[in-house]
């Protein structure tokens, strides 16, 4: 929690900093990554995230929009959003061009369990946009290889198409990660996986499950089945980990709309252990 | 084409890790191990033709096999890809007529093969290791079930913004 | 905030001093609050004088009924709670949080200079003190604290106001937020005949007190008080058993009761407006013609609005049904877990103020298969 209170958000909630557009990745449909850096020099000096935080991207006139960030934490340059069009403030923010400013609060939220998952292998569960806020925790993960037996990538898509950073998957795969890539439905010279990404779960040999933390991100109910997935094939309930989304208004838990019984998703999470929130992901409309 | 299993593991030691197999008591596994034999595919090579007859049931032990559907207009549409610990061409075993979809290696696979008359038999001949095999290949049925059904609800599905 | 203080100063106030001490607190630069009569309801507004206060008046209140009646005497608090809550003051209904304006250099972004506002609240029943309190540990007890509401609770004089009755509505007793106040005030009042049994609970209650000009309590006027409180306790009917209520309710997401209510629920978000603890709220933009110039401003919402739970793929609670649900698990349940007291006071707003007469307590009953409340109807 203190690497929280390094940044002004939790001195002034209220308070955006004004951050510019220094590129813009294309990536797939819809989807674009903003590279943004502070106009205020000393405020981007003193930044720092973990991975699986959010940030909440602030378009005046228009409103908020909550998105995680998916940059390196380590890396001292631009700090990356992948955004999907889904509203009016992705919306506006996908008219916008390099050297446009607006404003960013955060970072917010709770992070992906890399201290958790020392010593033991790691399975990273996910797709779609989900890779996004993943991606950090990948960047971590092989930064700090020694400190982590075997480390898996699970990622689905829709189709070939839907796949982000396909580039990066062999540098990846270089410094030790395994990249799995699958697709729901495959497309006129796909030649990889065609199938869920719980199947590939359900195979993949784990030496030793007991020491095993999945991280997992992807439309609730893929991640219910990768759960079920996981904990078939013996991955304790409490080293499971998800990420959920909720209508976010504030981010500092004050609003109410981001409630999931009783967890604020935007402070208790998003990132949120499995187990403790198991019994309620199944009801309908809760 | 056929090969002869090398310095690996006998069948009996790999049903006791594949996931189709590996809860049999081993008992059963040692009976499913006598009547089976391994198989080698080189990619390309198809273990099972759809809308043909499956004499054969596969166990994949190693590699991936591709299962297709012919779609006139799409051609041959890859559905799903198989891996180690999965079983494909079920359809005489469960007394369907015909593969429901073509099975073509995608690398190198290693499946372990049960003759379906062999298999049958068997699983006739002694009541309790039929119920067990066939309890395991509901399971099995039943994984491949809510896959599909996953990939059916088309979670990736791009919205347009509202 | 209103430390309790080891030593409590009581006096007896009489009757023509009250106005000395609406004026001494707005020479010393607070905005007086309290209860006053508008639109035929006892509502809460800025007053400078006594004649203001609704004197001979009282409540009649049931589940979807609220009327004034005339007293036979001539109380200035003889009456219960209205449609206000003291979150009016301590959390604005409309509130700007930041700004934005376009500039050469790029969008600039700034909060308010804190608000300096002091607000001294006439009337504050026990079942509001505990909604303070309750509020306190929203808006301040967490890692972020929210600046507007910490600035007018820092600064806010609260002189409570002990109840001698109650309406068919109030079950406070259930909640064990009341009647008597006990803590979370400046200043007690205990109203009688000729005056009112004054306590103080702070240092400051007790400075101001110091500066009134008050008479030695006498043991009449402890019995009179005593007994005026009594009333309060004695004509409270309704009941909420709270045993294990909150795994009772986070326990039966599927009940059937659920849709039942959600038949009959408007989802007019009445309960959540005049709900003393409810806090959710919306930030929307307002800006000028040109979008340069551009508010941030927060306004009361409702988890029972539609859009309160959607996102770009849907609306998670998408019924009636199931956002009452949220509404009373919450409340009554999860509330618990975040704040570690109940989210409700007891003190029946949301009974009276549901155009539909639903009745919390009624619910409980229900899903606790305690038939015999949930048939008997609506409150007497």
């Amino acid at each position: 929690m203190t690497q929280m209170e390094a940044c002004t958000a939790s001195l002034d909630p209220w308070l955006a900093h004004t951050v510019r557009i220094v590129d813009i990745t294309d990536e797939i449909a819809d989807v674009a990554t903003y590279h943004l850096e502070f106009v205020e020099s000393v405020i981007g000096k003193s930044f720092t995230f973990r991975p699986g935080q959010f940030n909440m991207l602030y378009l005046p006139g228009v409103g908020e929009a909550a998105i995680s960030i998916s940059s390196d934490p380590a890396q001292r340059g631009t700090l990356d959003h992948t955004v999907r069009v889904a509203g009016n403030v992705t919306g506006e923010l996908a008219r916008a061009g390099d050297g446009a400013t607006f404003g960013l609060r955060g970072p917010f939220g709770s992070a992906w369990p890399i201290e958790e998952a020392l010593d033991g292998d790691v399975v990273i569960v996910t797709g779609g946009i989900g890779l996004a806020p993943l991606r950090p925790a990948i960047y971590e993960l092989l930064n700090r290889k020694n400190e982590f037996r075997q480390l898996t990538l699970l990622y689905g898509a829709r189709n070939p198409f839907g796949m982000l950073y396909t580039d990066e998957y062999d540098g990846w795969r270089n410094r030790g990660l395994d990249v799995n890539t699958t697709v729901d439905r495959a497309s006129p010279g796909w030649d990889g996986n065609v199938g869920v990404v719980p199947q590939l779960l359900d195979r993949m040999p784990l030496s030793d499950p007991a020491n095993t933390t999945v991280m997992c991100c992807g439309p609730e109910v893929m991640m219910w089945y990768t759960a079920r997935s996981a904990l078939g094939r013996g991955i304790p309930p409490e080293r499971i980990w998800i990420s959920l989304e909720r209508n976010m208004n504030c981010a500092i838990g004050l609003c109410g709309h981001c409630q999931f019984g009783p967890t604020f998703v935007c402070k208790d999470g998003p990132v949120l252990r499995y187990d403790r929130v198991a019994s309620l992901l199944r009801v309908e409309g809760f | 084409m056929t090969e002869s299993s090398l310095n690996e593991p006998t069948l009996g030691e790999q049903l006791a890790t594949l996931q189709f197999t590996a809860v049999l008591p081993e008992g059963v596994r040692d009976a499913l191990a006598e009547i089976a034999m391994e198989r080698c595919f080189a990619a390309g090579q198809f273990l099972c033709r759809e809308s043909e007859s499956t004499p054969e049931l596969f166990l994949i032990a190693a590699g991936h096999v591709g299962l297709d559907m012919l779609v006139p207009g799409r051609g041959q549409v890859r559905v799903l890809t198989l891996g180690p610990g999965e079983v494909l061409a079920w359809s005489a075993v469960v007394g369907n007529h015909g593969a429901t979809a073509t099975g073509v290696a995608t690398d190198d696979v290693r499946a372990i093969v049960f003759p379906d008359d062999a298999l049958l038999n068997l699983c006739q001949t002694d009541h309790d290791v039929g119920y067990l095999v066939m309890r395991e290949l509901a399971k099995a049925i039943s994984r491949r079930l809510v896959a599909t059904r996953l990939q059916s609800l088309d979670l990736f599905e791009e919205q347009s913004p509202s | 905030m209103n430390p309790e203080t080891t030593e409590t100063e009581s006096a007896f106030l009489p009757k023509s001093e009250l106005q000395s001490l609406i004026t001494l607190l707005a020479d010393d630069g607070y905005q007086v609050v309290g209860p006053t009569i508008d639109q035929e309801a006892i509502v809460y507004d800025e007053i400078t004088s006594v004649d203001q206060l609704p004197r001979g008046w009282t409540d009649r209140q049931e589940a979807a009924k609220y009327r004034l009646e005339r007293r036979d005497d001539d109380a200035l608090f003889g009456f219960v709670v209205g449609p206000h809550s003291w979150k009016k003051y301590l959390f604005p209904p409309l509130t700007t949080v930041a700004s934005a304006q376009k500039t050469e250099s790029g969008w600039q972004m700034q909060t308010p200079e804190p608000d300096t506002t002091k607000y001294a609240f006439l009337g504050v029943r026990a079942c509001e003190l505990a909604a303070i309190a309750i509020q306190d540990r929203v808006f301040t007890g967490g890692p972020y604290v929210d600046p507007v509401y910490n600035a007018r609770r820092t600064n806010a004089f609260i002189i409570a106001v002990n109840c001698a009755q109650a309406a068919s509505t109030c079950f406070c007793t259930s909640m064990n937020t009341g009647p008597k106040c006990s803590s979370g005030f400046d200043l007690a009042l205990t109203e009688l005949d000729d005056g009112f049994e004054v306590e103080s609970g702070s240092d400051a209650g007790t400075a101001i007190l110091d500066r009134l000009t008050t008479q030695l309590l006498t043991a009449e006027h402890t019995k009179r008080a005593a007994a005026a409180r009594q009333r309060a306790v004695d004509q409270q009917t309704k009941q909420l058993n709270t045993d294990g209520i909150r795994d009772l309710l986070l326990g039966n997401l599927d009940h059937s009761r659920w849709k039942d209510v959600g038949d009959i629920c408007l989802g007019c978000t009445n309960c959540t407006m005049v709900c003393p603890t409810c806090f959710c709220s919306s930030v929307e933009e307002v800006s000028d013609l040109a979008n340069e110039n551009v508010e941030r401003q927060r306004h009361w919402d409702s988890c029972f609005n539609l859009s309160f739970s959607s996102m770009s793929h849907g609306t998670t609670r998408n019924t009636i049904a199931s956002r009452y649900r949220q509404w009373l698990t919450h409340k009554l349940g999860s509330w618990e877990d975040q704040f570690g007291t109940s989210g409700c006071v007891g003190c029946g707003r949301c009974i009276t103020w549901c155009p539909v007469g639903i009745d919390l307590t009624e619910e409980v009953a229900a899903i606790r298969g305690d038939t015999a409340a949930a048939t008997s109807g609506g409150a007497a």
